[in-house]
């Protein structure tokens, strides 16, 4: 009797044993990628890369799963063709800027100075440089406010999809730390910097516009306490902003790869005979849905590069053409010219530390996301 | 240079005139001096010419709004130059009082010439901060 049943039980394990081992072929990996991706509705966020882009947001996911994503072509050709126009646009005026200038000091040099006349031609001299560089100001300042609000944008319609893709590869503590913290600490952010900062910005540019044009020595205190309080609060809450989020984030996403360890490990050793097989099954699911949550998030990279370029680089142009214009026209420049300009580069200065801040909060955001559940 | 020459030598030939004839009479010095400062003028006048048809090509390349607006920094300029010219002529004169009401008609002259930029400038700072506003 124990020899029939020891034969049986032998029988049975011979049964079991593999005798063809089948590994997950190229193709059917693609279409496993594949059937994660459509899983997705990319629509809002296509529609919103529309606004500024030619390329849609579903065809970078998609091309970055495939292996055809090309940074050169999709990135820096849609770049180029968006920042030219705005160059262009800035350096227009900067030689009519130099001829007035020109004009001014010319004249300046040739008076005697006996009376106020010459004063008043200052006054008309400064009051026309002030419309042509106040426009241009007004110009790269709304830029920059629209970046703010398109970046929140682009996180309000990105985060849900991210939010399913990180719960989708098991990084279940980084999406409850991204979605709703670390979207209500962007927007708070966000906030703050397009209601209050801002406006302080375009303030301060006014008053310091009218303190150079007809009150001399009047404002000068308030642009300067105006400057300095953009500077420090820009610093201060991204300073904060960061540091919470981070923290946050590398809390939550330690947690997450020790959560999945401990789930891989409990399969493996806690399932008799099958668990291995299993446990390299959830691997498979999670590492594709990890990829697809790494090109979603890639893909939201370029999509905040191709928001954020042409600002920046406009802002960058037109502070370096007011410091350009400074350093040529030091010889002729009268000093209200010279107070504007260097108080409308200085503005700009701290309107590119916001943007340039405001887009690595997103990043670091987006970052957080794609490094989450790395330890597959 | 010749040129500079000649305006050195007639100058100097008109001051000690001047300093002649205000000893003799102080009428006919004072007369003197404004006939030189005139004569200096004219004696300019050409190159004065001359610059303003630079000026001339120079804002004929811009487009008329610019244009506009420079020609009205020149405008300002010349006057604000004559200006000084007439009222150091009015001091010379001994008509200081004079000067002071000069000095304030071409200031409202350079003011009416200007209103316009200082209106845009206005304009264009009201509709910034309006734009912020409804942003």
């Amino acid at each position: 009797m124990n020899r029939k049943i020891v034969f049986l039980v032998c029988l049975l394990i011979f049964l079991f044993i593999p005798l063809n081992a089948f590994c997950e072929e190229a193709d059917d990996i693609g279409d496993t990628l594949n059937s994660y991706y459509n899983d997705y509705d990319f629509t809002m966020v296509d529609n919103l890369s529309g606004e500024f882009s030619a390329i849609r947001f579903s065809d970078i996911v998609s091309s970055i799963l495939n292996g055809t994503f090309d940074s050169e072509e999709m990135i820096w050709q849609n770049v180029i063709n968006i920042i030219m126009p705005s160059v262009k646009q800035i350096t227009k005026n900067a030689p009519i800027l130099l001829l007035i200038i020109l004009a001014m000091g010319i004249l300046d040099g040739i008076s005697t100075n006996s009376t106020e006349l010459l004063s008043h031609m200052n006054v008309v001299g400064n009051a026309l440089i002030a419309i042509t560089l106040i426009s241009e100001f007004a110009a790269v300042f709304l830029q920059a406010s629209r970046v703010f609000i398109t970046l929140s944008s682009i996180l309000d319609v990105l985060l849900p999809i991210l939010t399913v893709a990180l719960v989708a590869s098991g990084a279940v503590s980084t999406a409850a730390v991204l979605n709703p913290d670390g979207a209500v600490l962007s927007q708070t952010v966000n906030t703050i910097v397009s209601n209050i900062i801002m406006p302080i910005i375009i303030i301060v540019a006014v008053l310091a516009i009218l303190e150079a044009v007809f009150a001399h020595d009047k404002f000068n205190g308030i642009v300067a306490f105006g400057k300095s309080s953009v500077n420090w609060a820009a610093g201060f809450i991204f300073t904060v902003y960061a540091g919470i989020i981070s923290i946050k984030g590398l809390v939550a996403s330690s947690y997450d790869g020790i959560s999945l360890r401990t789930v891989r490990y409990a399969m493996n050793n806690s399932i008799p005979l099958v668990g291995s097989l299993i446990g390299d099954g959830m691997n498979m699911a999670l590492a594709c849905s990890s990829l697809v949550k790494s090109a979603i998030g890639i893909a939201g990279f370029v999509l905040i590069v191709l928001v954020v370029a042409s600002p920046i680089v406009s802002l960058i142009i037109y502070m370096f053409m007011l410091k350009a214009l400074i350093a040529f026209s030091l010889p002729f420049i009268s000093n209200g010219t010279a107070y504007i300009m260097n108080v409308l580069a200085d503005l700009t200065k701290s309107l590119i530390s916001l943007v340039v801040g405001m887009t690595i909060i997103f990043i670091i955001i987006i970052g957080f996301a794609i490094g989450a559940a790395s330890v597959i | 240079m010749e040129n500079f020459l000649l305006l050195v030598f007639i100058v100097i030939a008109g001051v000690l005139t001047i300093v002649t004839l205000k000893n003799e009479n102080k009428i006919f010095g004072i007369c003197a001096s404004i006939a030189l400062g005139i004569s200096i003028v004219l004696y300019v006048q050409k190159d004065i010419i001359y610059i303003v048809s630079i000026i001339k090509q120079i804002i004929s390349k811009l487009d008329n709004n610019t244009a506009n607006k420079v020609g009205i920094i020149f405008k300002v300029g010349i006057m604000a130059l004559l200006g000084e010219w007439v009222i150091s002529v009015c001091k010379e004169a001994g008509e200081i009082s004079l000067s002071t009401k000069l000095e304030i008609a071409i200031k409202i002259l350079m003011i009416v010439l200007s209103v316009p930029i200082l209106i845009s400038l206005t304009d264009i700072l009201i509709s910034i901060i309006g734009e912020i506003n409804n942003e």
